[in-house]
């Protein structure tokens, strides 16, 4: 059985067979500016999609009172671990906040065992809970804003850079913390992140975008073994090797040129006007988004005369 | 083995440490709140400590004084009912007495001084004093809780909504903002003085012309602290925590009174209390108009205004009320600009 084949629980038509299969990681990847984040917060409805349709678990997320029940089944982890936690209040506060919003306790007794169950997961002691967010390092108050991202019991979670405002030591705790979690609580991940050696180990698919769109998505291993799009190439190529007679032996592709505006987007492929083996049909019209090998998927006029 | 000369560090010199040995070395400060944090600095900062203890002492007497003082602020002393008016206790000198009151003493009978005399009809000025400073004082605290609310109940709104109701809003205290306040103060005043009826209701008590300078604050003064909130949520918006709220499914409620108004808070209540002073300035120099309190009852700016009548003979009773007036506001001027430097380290550069 192909990924494809199981029931996806998060599908994005207009992206293309963008979707989320239960309890795996997709990783979305891609230079800054791309249109990650945006992605990311437009699944959530905290921007307003402007098309496509958003289903969970088969089901489309369109009226008001869909986006509420939404809500407690979809959460956000943040980038930024210092502006994302309210400094006033405590993190029992924080953690809480969730359950206060939905109302999903029936006495005081029970919101502080939820608090501290939660707190356990992420590794904090029943004593932080009276403390403020400023008393915490980075890496104590990411897992404090994981902690309320799972207040609600969620099913999906969407990653927006946790890791890249730690640094590599605490990465490591944090990224292996999303593991366990992932295994215990049975959660799928949108995991977007700019280094790809955090998403290589972490994700089960790695999407690859340019400019807002998705230019290939195949599984973690062969993305990284056999990219076949010219611009994931690259993107690969930039990723770098430990060992050193390795990284000398390896070709960088670099890319000339500025990432075009996406307000003014170039017309037909959106990579075109960076890419070496662009020709007339490129302008012309976007490249399908098909499935090459099974579950590779790319977006390019020009696949076969490349590889 | 380890080689001589070598750099290699050899394990079995070190052993774990215990979990007392660790416990020691955990260093764990009292949790500090940002609240306590700033009444420390308050603390240290000697004017606004100061400043802090006069105005206690002036609130707590113009409270507590009038509740034992032997005369009070309508009586008049010469006027007894089914005897002539006795005159001997109008326009008294500091510590001086009617003839009666001689009298009595003469007998060996103890009278309480009049500690600044009395005015023209005969009323014991220092009650009086005392009792235009509490009405001072309530008039500067409730109209900065009105402007306080009504500022930020606006200027949150304005803030967080944006767009079109910011835009419409935002006119709106421009053309507020664009009147002359003191022509708007004594115009309303004035108008309100007159077409207030507040017979039968519980105001009565109050005296239409402290309500009609309590709408006054509220129509004109509310514009700057809607000004001052609306730019602080502005940029508290944008925060992260939130977006997160909002992800989570919090309404515009729920995210200003939990995560906007507690971020600019400090903010808020430094404005207000700077606020304090120039409404109990308003106040008095619409008494000294006439705008202000109903007679009898007396505020600073009244006394002060009464006094200006008898300068030549009692420049005390001018010079009572003015030094009140000029002590509160600046006893209350410096604790706000304490308030700020102790909550709003970012102003303090």
């Amino acid at each position: 059985m192909t990924l494809a084949e199981k029931k996806p629980l998060i599908e994005v038509k207009d992206l293309k067979e963008y979707f989320m299969i239960n309890t795996e990681t997709l990783g979305l990847v891609g230079e800054s500016g791309c249109g990650k984040t945006t992605v990311g917060r437009t699944i959530l409805h905290l921007y307003k999609p402007t098309g496509g349709e958003i289903r969970y678990d088969g089901r489309l997320i369109k009226t008001k009172s869909d986006i509420k029940e939404f809500r407690k089944k979809a959460t956000m982890v943040f980038q930024d671990p210092y502006s994302s936690l309210n400094p006033r209040m405590t993190v029992a506060d924080i953690i809480g906040e969730p359950l206060d919003v939905h109302k999903l306790y029936a006495s005081k007794q029970e919101r502080q065992e939820r608090i501290l169950e939660l707190m356990g997961y992420v590794g904090l002691n029943s004593e932080h809970a009276a403390r403020y967010a400023h008393e915490f390092s980075g890496g104590q108050r990411q897992r404090i804003g994981i902690a309320r991202s799972l207040a609600v019991n969620p099913d999906f979670i969407v990653c927006d850079e946790p890791v890249s405002a730690l640094d590599v030591s605490i990465q490591a705790q944090v990224i292996n913390m999303f593991d366990e979690l992932q295994d215990k609580l049975g959660l799928t991940y949108l995991f977007i992140a700019h280094d790809l050696l955090v998403v290589r180990h972490i994700s089960d698919r790695i999407a690859v975008m340019y400019l807002g769109k998705m230019v290939e998505l195949a599984p973690a291993a062969e993305i990284y073994d056999r990219p076949l799009h010219p611009y994931s190439k690259s993107l690969l190529s930039a990723v770098p090797v430990p060992d050193p007679k390795v990284a000398r032996a390896n070709q960088r592709i670099a890319l000339t040129g500025d990432i075009p505006s996406p307000l003014n987007a170039p017309s037909g492929c959106p990579f075109r006007t960076r890419c070496k083996y662009a020709t007339d049909q490129c302008a012309e019209s976007m490249p399908e988004f098909k499935e090459v090998s099974t579950d590779h998927f790319v977006a390019c006029h020009r696949l076969a005369e490349i590889n | 083995m380890k080689k001589k000369f070598s750099f290699h560090v050899d394990l079995d010199s070190f052993i774990p440490a215990t979990d007392a040995e660790k416990e020691y070395l955990v260093q764990m400060r009292p949790s500090s709140t940002f609240f306590k944090d700033g009444v420390k600095r308050l603390y240290k900062n000697k004017v606004a400590f100061v400043s802090f203890i006069v105005i206690a002492l002036i609130t707590l007497s113009s409270i507590l004084i009038p509740l034992f003082w032997p005369y009070s602020y309508e009586q008049q002393l010469g006027v007894q009912p089914g005897k002539p008016v006795d005159s001997s206790y109008k326009n008294l000198s500091p510590f001086e007495y009617g003839k009666t009151e001689q009298e009595m003493i003469d007998d060996g009978e103890s009278v309480f001084p009049h500690i600044f005399g009395t005015d023209k009809q005969g009323r014991d000025y220092f009650i009086r004093v005392i009792y235009g400073t509490r009405v001072s004082l309530a008039v500067g605290f409730f109209a900065s809780i009105i402007v306080l609310v009504i500022g930020m109940l606006i200027g949150s709104i304005s803030g967080y909504f944006g767009g079109k109701v910011d835009m419409i809003i935002m006119r709106f205290v421009d053309v507020i903002y664009s009147l002359p306040d003191m022509l708007m103060v004594i115009l309303l005043s004035a108008v309100l003085k007159q077409s207030l009826d507040l017979t039968g209701t519980f105001l009565e008590s109050i005296g239409s012309n402290i309500i009609s300078l309590f709408i006054v604050f509220a129509l004109l003064y509310w514009v700057g602290m809607a000004r001052l909130v609306r730019g602080q949520i502005l940029s508290l918006r944008e925060q992260e925590y939130v977006l997160s709220a909002k992800a989570t499914g919090a309404k515009g409620r729920w995210v200003i009174k939990k995560h906007l108004i507690p971020n600019c808070i400090s903010v808020i209540i430094i404005s207000a209390a700077l606020q304090i002073p120039s409404a109990i300035f308003t106040e008095s120099y619409l008494s000294f108009l006439g705008l202000g309190v109903d007679a009898p009852m007396p505020s600073l700016g009244s006394l002060a205004s009464d006094a200006l009548n008898g300068i030549s003979s009692y420049p005390y009773r001018l010079v009572i009320p003015a030094i009140m007036i000029s002590l509160i506001v600046l006893s209350l001027n410096l604790f706000g600009d304490g308030l700020r430097d102790a909550f709003d380290p970012k102003l303090n550069d």
